[in-house]
């Protein structure tokens, strides 16, 4: 690996107090597993890591009268073992529980896997200088292109790894943010950006700013959740899709349902249009492929991923009817 | 959200980086202490934040403390392979898709291969080498000889780490407990079965001891 | 009784060691982490190597310019194309008996042109791993890339881009010819006709390539590698224009090889980086460097048409098979033998025709992995046997019963099988394995079950004129010595020759020691390829371990005065069979022998039938010693909307001769089982142009803990192996016919037939939305 500088900040305000640095001589590291790939694939070169580890007191989950909040460097093997998580948010347990392995869930973070970059062959490839990296084009739009993305594209068509992110924006789940102008709080699918916004970024991060914490509401009554994963071998992949679903059901009737896909789009995607069909009726298996078709009509598959679509109506109709 | 204002203040130089960076050129074995904490500085408005380029480490190694002065960029892996000797944990794909490099961190189970040796200042880590002691093999080594759990070898010291971690926790495991707990574990000479019947074995040891 | 299960009860009489499932001696390093591998070795003064391999699958190389990388501190040597005395080399084949024909060009380091992307172009030594890196960044080559040529059809046609230089794409061709193949058509009732289509597969051996390389003190460039093939050692002192004494490689314990490590692998860039800089060096490939750099499992386009009669008798069969041999020639040519004669299967087929070729494309080479050629037309004609029944109405296993092949009967090169063939029987016991058939969960979920026969050689092509030695030696103590130039792969290859020996000479295991792979002291045992460790050096050491045997035994007569017939060695006792309380500790014997001057050691060659080539214009004559005979059965479960296949029950039943050690040939058979159904679900190296896009293990994906189940090995020994006490080999034929068998069970699951390996999802969901 490469050599780097290390920086083991005490605070947070020193870590904001840095200068934004355009050509990425720092990289903020949280659990470290994805980012020092990179830095051994030589798909990055920071001079500087900036270790977040180093500051006190940013693993937690606690239970307040405004809802549960999660410290960003919170591993996720704690996440997956919370028994809070586990009864209350089913859908952040299985997600937190289905990324990677066993090792990579002692090591990852919560933050850090809403900020992961991109899986992209192309993009993982140091030799291929793709539009993510700088270069003029998309290799996945021509090239091979069975994992890419089927919504979202155009500049880009890497789909968004997380697992927590679909879960969590589900879960209408808001993230706290320490910038140098002040901190914010935003919902997390505000976090996530489009290609067309900025084809190098997969969120509105800026290199000196630090993702701290997740808060997500108290469950309502009858609230239910599911995270469901779609993917080739019998473990430790990432999603070729995946499906979080959040709502209050009775009597076979969501009074109101969230949905979000992964690994459909280089950003979580929200299926309001599949929402809106659903609420108020009768679930049946038709209802909701009919809605997912609905949704997904929009899609634009590439040569290969077209069977992206059949999945996510599967998929998905598998996730709600599950909640009911 | 707000856009972050630019500062046209540069807060480092590539000079400051050049100093630490012939680094690399080091023989990593001696170096000496005094270069350990190197003075360069990431300069904020808030203070400066130091940089390393060296720093001196202890850590717990199959119960002996070791101190020592390592680079950033280099991983715990690196550091139990080839300053300390301890070969038992392997290099297989140095980024976290294998689980050769499994080691116990303060009892849990992580690659060392993605694991900065920077971090591991103050924490215990255990080793396939740390499993026995003189007297004795440890169950899960025992069971893995008598239920042939391995072929080459290679995958066995960290499948051999990951079922001593789970056995730590749960010293009863479930067959598809075994088999999540070693999910994380890639074994090409397919002997994923009979692993798993090592792991039932010794738990039933470890049970009755 | 069937002929198997009667040698069977002969064969189990009397072994103390053999055919025990006993611990390895390897096994206590290996769980102690001791082993010392390749990577693990360390010299005082050692530098690192690297090497840069080509950005582009097809391109000129213009210039090389080196100067920057040699100027950087701590850079010991750079090397290129024009610094290696001895750059081309001609692959050959056999190590001690040249066949000629087939000959391939291949390169240290490319030269003016590149084939494939990943091929090496330079060589870095330096201080550390860190700098040797920094320094392939300062090497600039100036390419110019080629248009290149990406898929073997393409490549074979007239006018197509030439890999090489001046030679042909198409780097050769086999035909098999029995009868008119057209006369056998007009005899049959049904016809099925398909093209079959496999990728390339990854070893992913869990140890990337490695070794260390040094000078010792008599100028000898010893190398210690991890290797399956110690005898390179003739090509690497070539290479660098030595005489081949002067070249000593030590193979390592090998954290696995399944074939990938029988061609060259940093043998040379050592060698020379040593010979260069006369300092230590160590080279370890990362993981995305061995899958751009090492040959894989071949791609095959296969062309299957097959004929029967209504009662189900196989009449006719043709196949083209198109195999991709990546940028060089390497094994190509014998792996699309092994294909040619394999195209027909454990079938009793009238006609016919067999066409093969294979060619140079810009992609990554391919060469050896275990099975060699024989997987691939597996897939093919056990899914042709499918197709037929369900076209006959008849079941998978009745078609297959009326047409196997039986001892006494010829194959389609005129072989006549002299040895016991493991069918029906192993067909007939895999399925009955399966048990009740499980049933679906969900009414998205079908089950399916499907079986598939194949025969895989072991040990070499008898026109190689095969040959091994082994010494045998017994110390003052009783205690024994082997010294065996075997490789150990880990399926237990040195561990066997240990128990031989222990066997033979009445001692415990723990008194053996083995010494293994090392071309300057331990007697030559060729390579562990081919299934033929046990079979050929097994049979050097029983051979040398009989021999000493006989000088115990014969002294101990005088001693006893009785005749040496009633003697045996047990325990380390010369006892007197007839009346077992009467012994002679052995050592008194050794003791007496030594004093007398009568040999305590042997050194034995076991020479495999020699044969002439075959008659390449008919493919008729034998090309293998024997055959392993085997069968799968899987029983699995499709979601037949997601596609997803999960399996339920996997059965690997084969005809092992004689378990040497039950718990090492369970081993293999498992192995080889799980490697074989990652090949039908999920193993697929991707190729755009010459790129790899699955460079690693999170996007080259093989079984986990979670896609296997527990595997029902059933073995049977008929003993009637070529090995000793009767064994046959097993680590490939445990690979061969699983893939089929897992295709068989999704089809007959799913009602339609999926004609591309591997089954992933995405591909059953485009056949399910297809029908």
């Amino acid at each position: 690996m490469t050599n780097f500088k290390i920086a083991e900040p005490q605070t947070i305000d020193q870590v904001t107090s840095l200068t934004i640095d355009k050509k990425d001589k720092y990289k903020l590291m949280a659990g470290g597993t994805d980012l020092l790939a990179e830095i051994k694939d030589e798909i990055i070169e920071p001079e500087v890591v900036v270790d977040l580890k180093s500051i006190p007191d940013l693993s937690y989950i606690k239970k307040e009268k405004n809802g549960v909040r999660i410290g960003a460097l919170t591993s996720l093997a704690r996440l997956a073992e919370d028994t809070l998580i586990k009864n209350e948010y089913p859908a952040l347990h299985e997600a937190a529980n289905s990324v990677a392995s066993p090792q990579l869930r002692n090591m990852g973070t919560a933050g850090g896997n809403l900020c992961q970059r991109p899986r992209c062959w192309y993009y993982r490839d140091p030799q291929v200088k793709c539009r993510k990296k700088g270069g003029g084009r998309c290799f996945a739009f021509r090239g091979k292109n069975k994992y890419h993305a089927i919504l979202g594209g155009g500049l880009c068509y890497i789909v968004h790894p997380s697992d927590l992110a679909p879960a969590l924006i589900a879960l209408d789940a808001e993230i706290s943010i320490n910038s140098p102008k002040g901190n914010t709080t935003i919902p997390l699918t505000n976090f996530y950006t489009l290609p067309k916004i900025n084809v190098r970024k997969e969120n509105i991060l800026a290199p000196n700013e630090v993702l701290r914490e997740i808060k997500i509401p108290l469950i309502k009554k009858e609230e239910k959740s599911t995270y469901s994963k779609f993917i080739e071998r019998g473990t430790w992949d990432f999603a070729i899709v995946s499906a979080a679903v959040k709502g209050t059901v009775s009597g076979g009737i969501f009074r109101d349902i969230t949905i979000v896909l992964g690994g459909v789009a280089p950003v979580p995607w929200r299926l309001t249009k599949a929402e809106n069909i659903i609420k108020g009726k009768k679930i049946t298996e038709d209802l909701v492929r009919k809605a997912t078709r609905e949704a997904l009509k929009e899609a634009k598959p590439l040569e290969e991923n077209g069977y992206k679509k059949e999945l996510a109506e599967i998929v998905l109709y598998r996730a709600v009817l599950s909640l009911l | 959200m707000e856009k972050t204002k630019k500062k046209k203040r540069k807060t480092f130089t590539r000079r400051d980086f050049l100093k630490g960076f012939g680094g690399g050129a080091l023989s990593a074995a001696v170096v000496p202490q005094l270069l350990a904490h190197d003075i360069d500085s990431l300069r904020t408005k808030k203070g400066n934040i130091p940089l390393f380029s060296k720093k001196q480490i202890s850590l717990t190694v199959n119960e002996k403390k070791f101190s020592l002065v390592v680079e950033p960029a280099e991983t715990l892996l690196h550091v139990l392979r080839e300053k300390l000797n301890l070969t038992g944990t392997k290099t297989m794909c140095a980024r976290g898709e294998c689980g050769g490099c499994t080691v116990l961190l303060d009892g849990n189970p992580v690659y060392s291969c993605l694991y900065l040796a920077v971090r591991a200042d103050g924490k215990k880590i255990t080793t396939i080498e740390g499993l026995a002691t003189k007297e004795k093999l440890h169950p899960v080594q025992q069971a893995f000889i008598e239920k042939d759990g391995y072929q080459c070898g290679f995958c066995t010291p960290g499948f051999i780490i990951s079922s001593v971690a789970l056995l730590n926790k749960n010293n009863n495991p479930t067959l598809e407990e075994t088999k999540n707990a070693l999910s994380g574990n890639l074994c090409r000479c397919g002997n994923y079965s009979r692993i798993h019947e090592a792991v039932a074995a010794a738990s039933k040891n470890m049970r009755r001891a | 009784m069937s002929d198997a299960q009667k040698k069977e009860k002969s064969f189990q009489s009397g072994h103390k060691i053999i055919g025990k499932p006993l611990a390895r001696h390897d096994a206590w390093d290996k769980v102690f982490g001791k082993t010392v591998y390749a990577d693990d070795y360390f010299l005082p003064g050692m530098l690192y190597g690297k090497v840069l391999r080509s950005e582009y699958a097809a391109a000129n190389i213009l210039s090389i310019d080196t100067s920057e990388a040699e100027k950087l501190p701590g850079v010991k040597a750079v090397m290129t194309a024009k610094d290696v005395p001895n750059n081309e080399t001609i692959t050959r084949f056999g190590q001690t008996h040249s066949v000629g024909g087939f000959e391939g060009l291949y390169r240290i380091l490319a030269y003016k042109k590149v084939r494939f992307r990943g091929e090496a172009v330079a060589l870095v030594a330096a201080e550390t791993e860190v700098i040797a890196q920094k320094a392939l960044k300062l090497i600039k080559v100036d390419y110019k890339p080629l248009l290149g040529v990406f898929n073997p059809i393409e490549a074979k046609k007239p006018g197509a881009y030439k890999v090489g230089e001046s030679e042909s794409n198409v780097i050769c061709s086999y035909k098999v010819r029995k009868d008119d193949v057209e006369k056998g058509f007009a005899l049959s009732d049904v016809i099925v006709e398909n093209t079959y289509r496999v990728p390339a597969q990854d070893h992913a051996y869990i140890e990337p390539e490695s070794g260390v390389a040094w000078i010792d003190d008599d100028g000898v460039i010893t190398i210690r590698v991890s290797t399956q093939v110690i005898e390179h050692f003739r090509e690497v002192a070539e290479v660098l224009g030595l005489p081949h004494n002067r070249v000593r490689v030590i193979g390592t314990m090998i954290g696995g090889g399944f074939g990938g490590k029988e061609d060259i692998t940093v043998e040379s860039y050592l060698a020379l980086l040593t010979w260069k800089t006369k300092r230590p060096v160590k080279l370890t490939y990362t993981r995305e460097e061995s899958i751009l750099a090492h040959g894989k499992r071949h791609p095959y386009f296969m062309k299957y048409r097959t004929g029967a009669t209504n009662d189900g008798k196989l009449m006719a069969l043709e196949a083209e098979l198109i195999s991709d041999a990546g940028g060089y020639v390497y094994l190509s040519p014998w792996v699309l033998l092994y294909s040619t004669v394999g195209a027909t299967g454990p079938y009793d087929i009238p006609y016919v025709k067999v066409d093969s070729y294979t060619v140079l494309t810009n992609n990554t080479f391919s060469s050896a992995m275990r099975g060699f050629g024989v997987p691939q037309v597996c897939f093919a004609y056990e899914s042709q046997m499918d197709e037929l029944a369900l076209r006959l109405n008849l079941s998978p296993l009745e078609v297959r019963k009326k047409n196997y092949l039986k001892k006494g009967k010829a194959m389609a090169t005129g072989r006549v099988l002299d040895r016991y063939v493991a069918f029906p029987e192993t067909a007939e016991k895999a399925l009955a394995a399966l048990g009740e058939q499980s049933k679906p969960k969900s009414p998205a979920e079908k089950i399916g079950r499907g079986i598939a026969s194949g025969m895989t050689s072991y040990g070499r092509m008898v026109f190689l004129h095969d040959t091994s030695r082994s010494y045998v030696g017994l110390d003052m103590d009783g205690s024994v010595t082997v010294r065996c130039g075997v490789q150990d792969l880990g399926g237990g290859q040195s561990s066997s020759l240990a128990q031989i020996a222990a066997e033979v000479l009445g001692v415990p295991m723990k008194d053996i020691k083995v010494y293994i792979a090392d071309t300057a002291l331990t007697p030559l045992a060729g390579t562990t390829t081919a299934t033929r460790q046990l079979y050929m050096s097994g049979n050097a050491t029983l051979k040398a371990a009989k021999e000493i045997k006989k000088n115990l035994l014969n002294k101990a007569a005088d001693i006893l005065e009785v005749k040496p017939e009633s003697l045996d060695l047990q325990d380390k006792k010369v006892v007197v069979k007839e009346a077992p309380d009467q012994t002679i500790p052995l050592t008194d014997v050794i003791a007496t022998c030594a004093s007398d001057g009568i040999p305590l050691y042997n050194v034995a060659q076991f020479n495999a039938p020699f044969r002439e080539l075959i008659d390449f214009k008919t493919g008729q004559g034998q090309v293998f010693p024997d055959f392993t005979f085997g069968t799968h059965a899987a029983e699995i479960s499709v979601d037949v909307e997601t596609g997803k296949v999960k399996v339920l029950k996997l059965v690997a039943c084969l005809d092992v001769g004689k378990a040497i050690n039950p718990l090492s040939v369970e081993g293999q058979l498992e192995g080889g089982t799980i490697q074989g159904l990652g090949y039908a679900l999920m193993e697929d190296v991707v190729l755009k142009k010459g790129v790899t896009l699955t460079p690693s293990l999170s996007e080259y994906l093989i079984p986990t803990s979670l896609d296997v189940v527990d595997i029902d090995k059933v073995m049977l020994e008929s003993g009637d192996g070529l090995g000793p006490f009767g064994a046959k080999g097993v680590g490939e034929p445990s690979v061969t016919s699983i893939a089929p068998a897992v295709v068989n069970a999704v089809c007959d699951a799913l009602g339609i037939r999926i004609f591309d390996l591997p089954l992933t999802p995405e591909k059953i969901v485009k056949a399910l939305k297809k029908s």
